[in-house]
């Protein structure tokens, strides 16, 4: 076997080059998936009737399915959909004009979104119960509840799980090339089209995903180191 | 003044609290003595609707609750007239003593930061923790977290407050720190339901003594009525069990 340096290094520039298309894909999600997430662990945390056993569904079908199973089905989904519905008010656009981006983001959001509310739900049960009862004691309305003792508490407890599904989410944009989206991994394939070395361009995005969930994983021991103040240091 | 009628709560299918009525005039301290189990901590809970009673009244001053119609906005209400002090402190763990004091004041109350904080440090200072204001709960020993609990109750300035056991988590050493305290705010005419088995310090401090088993009052009256002229047989029995143990102190 030899290993071409030179040529890896080649399918790593690519790939840098498209780092911003997988970030994108990463980073949308999570974020949306935080606050919607949140949105949904409060829903089931408080047993909000239709609503909460609604979201139990979709989390627990959501869970139970491939990543790459969800893009496909969300891919063919949504471009069959829109063909449909184009077809019958005569628009002119059609699915093979719109970025197939979108429909990588759609998928990944979904999948973002059940993980992550599972994580805050985890942090929110956390939570002594005596916090809550203590501030409702005082006056405080829901909201109030929520917002100033539950969620200070809760969201940094989240820290570590939400760095490991952001991590996830990172390494589960991958699978996008599967539908034919640009992100680093598939620049980093198509240099190795020619030449055939796809060993050297999947050791070369390997690399690449290495150093930004490392990256990520710094960053999350620097703001856990910030935002647990208030926690006892000493055994841990 | 705060009067209850009727309570009436069970947990599913087993009562707790049977028909309780319960009258405290304003500047009065009522201690509320009993065996575990007899509702006490219950009948607490209901009065700031931590747990919600099935049947009854309550009057706060001059308003009337009914607890099983009771709106969100009641609730609220009640719950901005009464404090609590809790058996496990419960201080907000995000929050330095200073901000557990002064949190409600700013959030509920509308009282502007510099006026809260200064209320707040001046409660500090009563319970004799002027060292600590920016200490957070996690540094502070069990006594003094119970200490900032009942400064953060006084802040409220509320018509009444519930204290739920609030020696029983502190070892003996420092139960004397948290109950001297309490004395003196109760000196000061705050008006006080106290649950508690500290039966020294309910002689010492009450007006009025309630005796409670199996989710009814059994006997009330002064500590002196209650502790030396006991009249049901319940009650004879439950401080004879208990009695020897500070005889000596009165």
């Amino acid at each position: 076997m030899n290993f071409d340096f030179h040529f890896m290094m080649i399918a790593m520039k690519e790939a840098i080059r498209y780092t911003p298309v997988t970030l994108l894909l990463a980073f949308v999600p999570f974020v949306l998936g935080i606050l919607l997430g949140t949105l949904i662990a409060l829903v089931r945390l408080f047993h909000v009737r239709i609503l909460g056993r609604l979201m139990q569904v979709y989390i627990v079908i959501t869970k139970g399915i491939p990543v790459i199973l969800q893009i496909l089905i969300i891919y063919f989904v949504m471009v069959q959909g829109f063909d449909t519905i184009a077809d019958r008010f005569h628009w002119s656009l059609h699915s093979k004009d719109i970025n197939v981006i979108y429909v990588a983001l759609t998928a990944l959001f979904t999948v973002a979104v059940a993980n992550i509310s599972e994580t805050i739900r985890g942090a929110l049960m956390a939570v002594n119960r005596g916090q809550y009862e203590a501030a409702y004691s005082v006056g405080m309305t829901h909201n109030q509840v929520l917002r100033r003792i539950i969620l200070p508490q809760a969201l940094p407890a989240a820290l570590p799980m939400l760095c490991s599904n952001l991590i996830g989410i990172m390494k589960s944009t991958s699978l996008v090339f599967m539908i034919s989206v640009v992100d680093l991994m598939n620049a980093a394939l198509i240099t190795a089209t020619a030449n055939y070395k796809y060993l050297e361009a999947y050791v070369a995005a390997a690399i690449v995903y290495w150093v930004l969930n490392g990256t990520i994983e710094k960053i999350s021991l620097i703001l856990e180191k910030r935002f647990s103040v208030y926690r006892k240091e000493g055994v841990f | 003044m705060i009067e209850l009628k009727g309570v009436y709560k069970a947990f599913g299918r087993h009562p707790v609290l049977k028909g309780i009525g319960l009258k405290v005039a304003k500047g009065e301290v009522v201690v509320v003595i009993g065996p575990s189990g007899s509702g006490k901590t219950t009948l607490l809970r209901c009065i700031n609707f931590l747990e919600k009673a099935d049947e009854g009244e309550l009057t706060i001053g001059q308003n009337h609750y009914h607890f099983k119609h009771a709106s969100k906005k009641d609730i609220l209400s009640v719950r901005r007239q009464t404090a609590m002090v809790f058996q496990s402190y419960n201080l907000f763990n995000n929050k330095t003593a200073l901000d557990n004091v002064t949190e409600s004041l700013i959030i509920t109350r509308g009282v502007a930061k510099n006026e809260a904080e200064a209320i707040g440090r001046r409660l500090l200072d009563k319970v004799g923790l002027t060292d600590k204001y920016d200490a957070y709960p996690c540094r502070l020993s069990g006594g003094q977290q119970q200490r900032v609990g009942i400064a953060r109750a006084l802040a409220l300035n509320p018509e009444v407050i519930l204290f739920d056991e609030p020696t029983s988590a502190l070892d003996p050493e420092l139960v004397g720190e948290v109950l001297a305290v309490i004395k003196k705010v109760a000196r000061e005419g705050i008006t006080m339901i106290v649950v508690t088995h500290e039966l020294a310090f309910a002689a010492d401090v009450a007006n009025h003594v309630v005796f409670m088993d199996g989710g009814i009052i059994v006997e009330e009256g002064t500590p002196q009525q209650l502790f030396f002229h006991p009249k049901a047989e319940r009650t004879q029995q439950f401080l004879k069990r208990i009695l020897p143990e500070w005889n000596y102190d009165i």
